[in-house]
């Protein structure tokens, strides 16, 4: 139907509609039985205004949810049809759950099981070719933050309970802390040669929780690109990567308030970006009136103080997760030179006295919601 | 009033409450919570206070809408971060159950963020 006759119909209704009913000329008879005039103008008006909404609503936006790696798995794709997108998510789903089974530390059987099976016992082992670009990523971003991401720590971790469903109850004792990092070593003493881990005689435990969404998002972004999907969101519980735009728009992200509900900032993600946060709140308990949380520093086998979140924006995901995790463990006064090691630029660090640090380029993406009740500080680059 | 008059009258009204909404309801909140367990998909107004009770592999959990919020009252996992997650309101939100298996999003017609991060 054509927008002409359509706007011609529209007048002749508001010329019919105007008059009072007793001055309307009688319907002739040929009109009759069909529909009545008015019954025609209002089905017109009808499909005139569904027609319209359908033209202006062509937002193909499809939003879809799976539970996967522990958390919810948010994928928005824009710009391809309903039926692809969907297809591609379904796809998706099944490839992050084999994912998530195959770097499981100590679940199932997959090949991270298996290889914690090995090192457990002091072996050392060949890492299978599925895991070697994993683990190659995984040693060079553990070098370069000085050992604060160590996926190394898995007996630790594991100690204190955060790896279970339910949380932890109590710390582990002092003593067993400091036995567990008498025995430690890290993942680049550990992975010394490219398909190799050695790890000399000590019990060791990998756990990549502070890294595998990241490097997950990753490949899932290169599926959908794969695809010829160059408009989407990945959202793996709070930690996203996004690609392309929402139509008109950029993607907008809001930030959650770490301590209160509501939105602190937002950002637009104008081309392809991570965002990944750490936060003391995600996974914590209380014991004899003391909070603990699940980011454990290395160095000390205790929960890092000094931080409350820590937010990184980088093009590779990976990358962003590991630097978030790193960054929260070197606080507020040494998290410049580590972001720079790690080639990471924009950090927002919000420390445990609720004071906010921005790197000058974070500044940039970052838009404060309700800028006057907290103290900004804009850090200059090391 | 015949047929058509009818239409043209309720036609009016749904404008009336859609522009109603579109520019006097708050733009940041949702009118929707889609409930996805691993059976089914569901989608109840906000509008509407009530009960909910859907059933996971660990159980059944209940969940509350009330004043246009959603939250988790009662679920069968053992760490309750789902409950802890307390109200969601807002277009973007999401929350689950995970070991129950029970995922929760708030949807609208203009949505102001399309990923909230926390």
């Amino acid at each position: 139907m054509h927008n002409s006759s359509l706007a011609k119909t529209r007048r002749e209704y508001i010329h019919v509609g105007s008059m009072a009913a007793s001055l309307r000329p009688s319907v002739s008879a040929k009109e009759e039985s069909s529909l009545s005039l008015r019954a025609k103008v209002a089905w017109i008006l009808i499909l005139f205004i569904i027609l319209t909404a359908c033209q202006t609503n062509n937002n193909t936006l499809t939003r879809s949810q799976f539970l996967a790696f522990g958390t919810i798995i948010d994928i928005s794709i824009y710009g391809v049809t309903k039926p692809r997108a969907q297809q591609a998510i379904d796809e998706l789903e099944q490839r992050f759950k084999q994912w998530h089974q195959a770097w499981h530390p100590w679940q199932g059987n997959g090949d991270l099981y298996q290889l914690n099976q090995a090192l457990g016992r002091g072996e050392n082992v060949t890492i299978p070719p599925s895991l070697q670009p994993l683990f190659q990523q995984a040693t060079e971003l553990s070098k370069r933050s000085q050992g604060l991401f160590d996926p190394a720590i898995g007996t630790i971790i594991r100690a204190w309970g955060f790896s279970q469903d339910a949380a932890p109850v109590k710390p582990p004792s002092d003593k067993k802390i400091k036995q567990l990092l008498s025995q430690h070593i890290s993942l680049a003493e550990l992975n010394q040669e490219p398909d190799q881990l050695n790890s000399q005689g000590h019990p060791v435990q990998l756990d990549f929780g502070a890294y595998a969404k990241g490097y997950a998002i990753d490949l899932a972004i290169a599926y959908l690109q794969q695809q010829g999907i160059d408009n989407a969101i990945i959202n793996a519980g709070g930690d996203l990567r996004a690609i392309g735009r929402h139509g008109e728009r950029p993607w907008r992200i809001g930030i959650r308030h770490p301590r209160q509900p509501g939105i602190l900032a937002a950002i637009d993600i104008e081309q392809d970006m991570s965002v990944f946060t750490s936060g003391d709140y995600e996974r914590n308990f209380s014991y004899e009136g003391k909070n603990y949380h699940h980011i454990i520093d290395p160095r000390t086998g205790y929960p890092a103080r000094q931080t409350r979140s820590v937010t990184v924006i980088h093009s590779n995901a990976a990358t962003a997760d590991a630097a978030a995790t790193a960054l929260f463990i070197a606080g507020p006064q040494h998290w410049q030179e580590i972001a720079k090691a790690m080639r990471v630029q924009d950090v927002m660090l919000i420390d445990a006295q609720g004071q906010i640090q921005l790197s000058p380029t974070m500044q940039k993406h970052v838009q404060f919601t309700e800028s006057g009740s907290h103290t900004i500080i804009v850090s200059q680059a090391p | 009033m015949k047929t058509a008059d009818y239409l043209i009258l309720i036609f009016a009204l749904a404008l009336i409450y859609t522009l109603f909404y579109r520019f006097w309801g708050s733009g940041e909140n949702g009118q929707y919570v889609i409930i996805q367990t691993a059976d089914e998909k569901r989608q109840y107004s906000l509008q509407h206070d009530q009960d909910i009770y859907v059933t996971g592999p660990l159980g059944g959990s209940h969940l509350q809408i009330k004043s246009g919020r959603v939250r988790f009252v009662e679920s069968p996992c053992p760490n309750k971060v789902c409950i802890r997650h307390g109200w969601l309101e807002r277009q973007g939100a999401v929350s689950a159950c995970v070991p129950n298996q029970v995922m929760i999003n708030i949807t609208g017609d203009n949505q102001e963020y399309d990923a909230i991060i926390f």
